[in-house]
């Protein structure tokens, strides 16, 4: 597996190995990643429509091409997903001491 | 007595609200198209209730129950923010969940005025591999105990060249901004390592 790393604003990438839980996930329909409430933006594949999207109950997406998958954003450089690779995408977190979990996602 | 043209008035209101748009009056962009305006209020929507009968126009303009939102480079923020930003409390830019109204808040306070402020406490200063400088700080009374912050700098230049600063809270336990970043990421700081950021 190649290793991969990046980051898009507060989204970030990196490659895994197959998700043995990928059963219990729902399939991802949209091609949102990630949407912005204050500027109303959104992290969102801009290639062709052979990406397998799936999410988990925390909110992480796995992503699957066979091609190298562009994610674009209004606001950002483009990120360019490595093709034949498991893609974890996750939300950047931070800590929220009022909170059960001490955790939140970050809103943007 | 009852005031019977204000009961009628206010029931017309409850009655349509909701079936009418409330079209914009006022809505200022900047250059880069973002809402954004520097001597007032960038959107403004009045109430509008008007309606045709036998040929005849009924109804009212008024801006009581409009809207009147202020935005900074396409960001709603806080009304005091643009009208009394001497009252803008630290604490309370920080304690906002939106990073990108933390952003503004900061901007309004001013981040050297909170570097120096004696309660601000910097655990942890760096530059990262793309050349950004981060700071890891903690501020006394946001939450009932002291809180840690790191702050990064946006990797996405906006248009006017300048880079925007984001204030991440994160655990009190905490020691350095590459830890600090990484934990953000779900990730270890000896497992971090983004090729590419934007």
């Amino acid at each position: 597996m190649k290793k991969f790393q990046s980051r898009q604003g507060d989204i970030f990438f990196k490659t895994v190995a197959k998700p043995k839980d990928l059963k219990e996930m729902k399939k991802h329909e949209s091609r949102i990643l990630a949407f912005g409430e204050v500027t109303g933006h959104s992290h969102a594949i801009r290639t062709g429509p052979e990406v397998e999207s799936y999410i988990n109950v925390k909110g992480d997406i796995y992503l699957f091409s066979k091609e190298e998958t562009v994610v674009g954003h209004d606001e950002h450089s483009d990120i360019r997903l490595p093709a034949n690779s498991w893609v974890c995408v996750t939300r950047q977190r931070e800590y929220d001491p009022l909170s059960a979990e001490r955790e939140r996602k970050v809103a943007d | 007595m009852k005031n019977q043209g204000y009961e009628a008035w206010t029931s017309r209101l409850k009655f349509f609200n909701g079936e009418f748009g409330f079209g914009p009056l006022k809505r200022i962009l900047n250059e880069d198209g973002r809402l954004h305006c520097d001597n007032g209020p960038a959107y403004i929507s009045p109430t509008r209730i008007i309606w045709y009968k036998n040929g005849q126009q009924h109804g009212m303009d008024a801006d009581k129950f409009g809207s009147i939102l202020y935005y900074y480079e396409g960001v709603r923020i806080p009304p005091h923010f643009f009208t009394k930003p001497e009252t803008v409390l630290l604490e309370e830019v920080l304690r906002n969940p939106n990073t990108e109204v933390r952003y503004v808040g900061m901007k309004v306070i001013g981040l050297e005025k909170i570097m120096a402020l004696p309660t601000t406490k910097i655990i942890h200063k760096d530059v990262d591999q793309f050349g950004r400088e981060r700071i890891l700080f903690e501020i006394p009374r946001v939450f009932t105990e002291p809180t840690l912050y790191v702050k990064v700098v946006n990797s996405t230049a906006e248009p006017d060249g300048t880079f925007k600063n984001y204030f991440l809270c994160v655990p009190p336990n905490m020691k350095t901004c590459l830890e600090a970043v990484a934990w953000t990421n779900y990730m270890k700081a000896d497992k971090y390592q983004p090729s590419q950021e934007s």
